[in-house]
């Protein structure tokens, strides 16, 4: 299991970590979610020995780590968000040159890389130069490197940008692979819906705040009160349903299409219900009231969304 | 994934400088450079050797034309490793960051000392290895004899300190700058200042001390070198000429083969001594110049591979608790 409490990072006056707490159980396949900038390399970079915090700790197993560089690096595995290969390396003499920064040689090694390069299908490529290799041939190849240790946990940034569906999809079966040998598996990404086909939690961070944190399950739940109230209503009272719309504290964003309004909302049922019977009261004509199908996207973007207008309040 | 792989051993080997030596036999880099390096000296030993069989039909040959020879070479040897070797080391680490595989390796079990001491070495291992490829060269003097095998490979073992002290500057700044361009401009200039001031800083130190004891005990000129005893003794001030490579290799050609110019024979960094009133040519640091200064150098080679690890620890330092100060500046 590994904890992340009170993190703090901080570039020159921009603070990247405020205070990231998180918690990821064994054999989770854990997605971190975060816009450009929220801290999710930062996190992961902190968590793998690559950068100093500012303060706060990382605990495996509640073992403190951030000061026992020997022991994070047995614990933990990280592939970044680029490959880093040797292009004068073959597949296997890469994955070897790895093994033996652990300290594995000889006989050891060579079970090991073949191993490794069967598990991310690249045996038949066990002799060609890393150069060589395709994109997604050279992820898998990073993500057979993370593992050369056998660590507990592994990290992976952004592991399939750039990618194409079939690599994508040949990563994820492998990181179900992993997940399924008991390894935790701490995935960043952009895109939520992408990791919540693979994921069996999710944590959405935005400037450097842990903002959700939930089973796949309840993030879908979230994500259908997440979409966008649909209102249909009479054309010339479109002025006088802005103006209602406008005083409701949990109405984020309006956007018009002829007489259809689409409204981002942010309350409870409840409040949904209080906002109609407001739209009521003013005689306003609603021929059709509904919430459409939601969507984890729009569940991101409404996070995001709030944090920014919250962002905006303060200041 | 074999269970026994959980259970890690201790590093035997250096994993860097493995797959550095590796990646190295691969390249025909170390082939070229031993090539251009001999055939830019090869010309110099023909030249040599028609001189002297053209004199010895004259009946002129002697061995100190031999000896000049192996002096040249040792000189020509040098400059040319003191242009080559940063050449190879300031990129050694830059590279590794300018291919985003340094994080990658700062993240394995090896720590960054571990780092520094492959590259370090494997670059050393590649330089050694033009140096030996000279050796032919240098043994052409075995044709005529008068040089011993044991002096010239304690020439070889010099010009080995020699350019093991300048990698250690080429490390140095690649592990300090993220860019090689940067990190080889760095190493040339800090090498250029280094010589110059290591060079110049006694000679012009025993020229103040020498112009003070002209002014207060002579009405000569404020130049005049040579002092007599009675006068301020700033002759130790030589000894800071240990620190530079120059005055080393000065010393080795001088205390094995000698430079004998006509009737004048200078013997090392001994035959200063008749420039310095208070010194003898028994003087034990003068005698062992070579052997002193090859240890400083090794010593700072040692120090400056030490600092470029702290430079490239990611996490160098304590972590500071700035929990507060953070709340403080968000309110």
């Amino acid at each position: 299991m590994i904890e992340i409490k009170h993190l703090y990072k901080r570039y020159g006056r921009f603070l990247a970590l405020n205070d990231f707490n998180l918690k990821v159980n064994e054999g989770e396949l854990f997605g971190f979610v975060g816009s450009n900038g929220a801290g999710k390399t930062t996190t992961m970079r902190i968590c793998v020995g690559l950068l100093k915090a500012d303060g706060g700790e990382v605990l495996i197993d509640g073992e403190k780590m951030l000061r026992n560089h020997r022991k994070l690096a047995e614990k933990v595995g990280y592939v970044p968000d680029y490959f880093g290969v040797y292009k004068s390396l073959t597949a296997s003499e890469y994955l070897h040159f790895f093994a033996s920064a652990y300290g594995i040689y000889g006989s050891d090694a060579d079970r090991l890389t073949d191993e490794l390069l069967d598990l991310v299908n690249l045996s038949h490529k066990k002799d060609t130069d890393v150069n060589g290799l395709s994109r997604g041939m050279k992820q898998r190849l990073c993500l057979a490197r993370g593992m050369v240790h056998n660590p507990d946990i592994l990290f992976l940034d952004e592991p399939a940008s750039g990618l194409d569906p079939k690599a994508r999809f040949e990563l994820k079966e492998i990181l179900k692979n992993l997940s399924a040998m008991g390894k935790t598996i701490i995935i960043s990404s952009h895109i939520l819906p992408e990791l919540a086909e693979m994921c069996t939690s999710v944590g959405i961070i935005d400037k450097g705040h842990l903002v959700l944190q939930g089973s796949i399950e309840e993030i879908h739940r979230a994500a259908a009160m997440s979409s966008p109230l649909n209102l249909v209503v009479n054309e010339e009272q479109i002025d006088d349903v802005f103006a209602i719309l406008q005083s409701n504290p949990f109405v984020q964003k309006v956007t018009a299409r002829g007489n259809i309004l689409q409204i981002v909302f942010t309350g409870s049922k409840d409040d949904e219900g209080r906002m109609l019977a407001s739209l009521i009261r003013a005689n306003i004509l609603v021929s059709s009231f509904y919430r459409e199908e939601g969507s984890l996207e729009s569940l991101f973007m409404q996070i995001v969304g709030n944090n920014t207008k919250e962002a905006a309040k303060r200041r | 994934m074999s269970e026994q792989t959980k259970k890690l051993k201790k590093n035997k080997r250096n994993a860097v400088l493995y797959k550095e030596m590796t990646m190295d036999m691969k390249r025909p880099k170390i082939l070229i450079i031993a090539l251009l390096i001999n055939l830019f000296l090869a010309p110099i030993g023909i030249c040599f050797f028609i001189g002297i069989v053209i004199a010895a039909m004259n009946g002129l040959c002697s061995y100190r034309v031999l000896a000049w020879y192996l002096i040249s070479m040792v000189y020509v040897e040098a400059t040319m490793l003191l242009f080559i070797t940063p050449a190879i080391t300031a990129g050694s680490v830059s590279l590794e960051k300018e291919r985003q595989t340094l994080d990658v390796l700062l993240t394995t079990r090896m720590t960054p000392w571990e780092i520094i001491k492959g590259k370090y070495g494997s670059d050393f291992i590649l330089l050694s290895f033009m140096v030996v490829s000279t050796f032919p060269l240098l043994a052409i003097v075995f044709i005529y004899g008068g040089i011993s095998f044991i002096q010239l490979l304690y020439l070889g073992l010099v010009l080995i300190v020699f350019i093991g002290f300048i990698s250690c500057f080429g490390i140095f700044f690649s592990a300090l700058t993220k860019n090689t361009i940067l990190s080889v401009i760095l190493t040339y200039l800090t090498l250029m200042i280094y010589f110059a001031f290591t060079f110049m800083l006694p000679i012009i130190l025993l020229w103040i001390i020498a112009g003070i004891n002209s002014a207060l005990y002579y009405d000569n000129d404020l130049f005049y070198w040579v002092t007599t005893q009675d006068f301020i003794n700033g002759d130790f001030l030589i000894y800071l000429g240990t620190f530079n490579p120059i005055y080393m290799i000065f010393d080795a050609i001088g205390s094995t083969i000698g430079y004998d110019i006509e009737d004048v024979s200078v013997k090392g960094m001994t035959s200063v001594a008749e420039l310095l009133p208070h010194m003898t040519e028994k003087n034990i640091i003068l005698k062992l110049w070579t052997p002193i200064s090859m240890i400083e150098m090794v010593l700072i080679s040692l120090g400056m591979l030490r600092l470029s690890a702290v430079f490239l620890n990611p996490v160098k330092g304590k972590v500071r608790t700035v929990k507060k100060r953070v709340k403080k500046t968000n309110r």
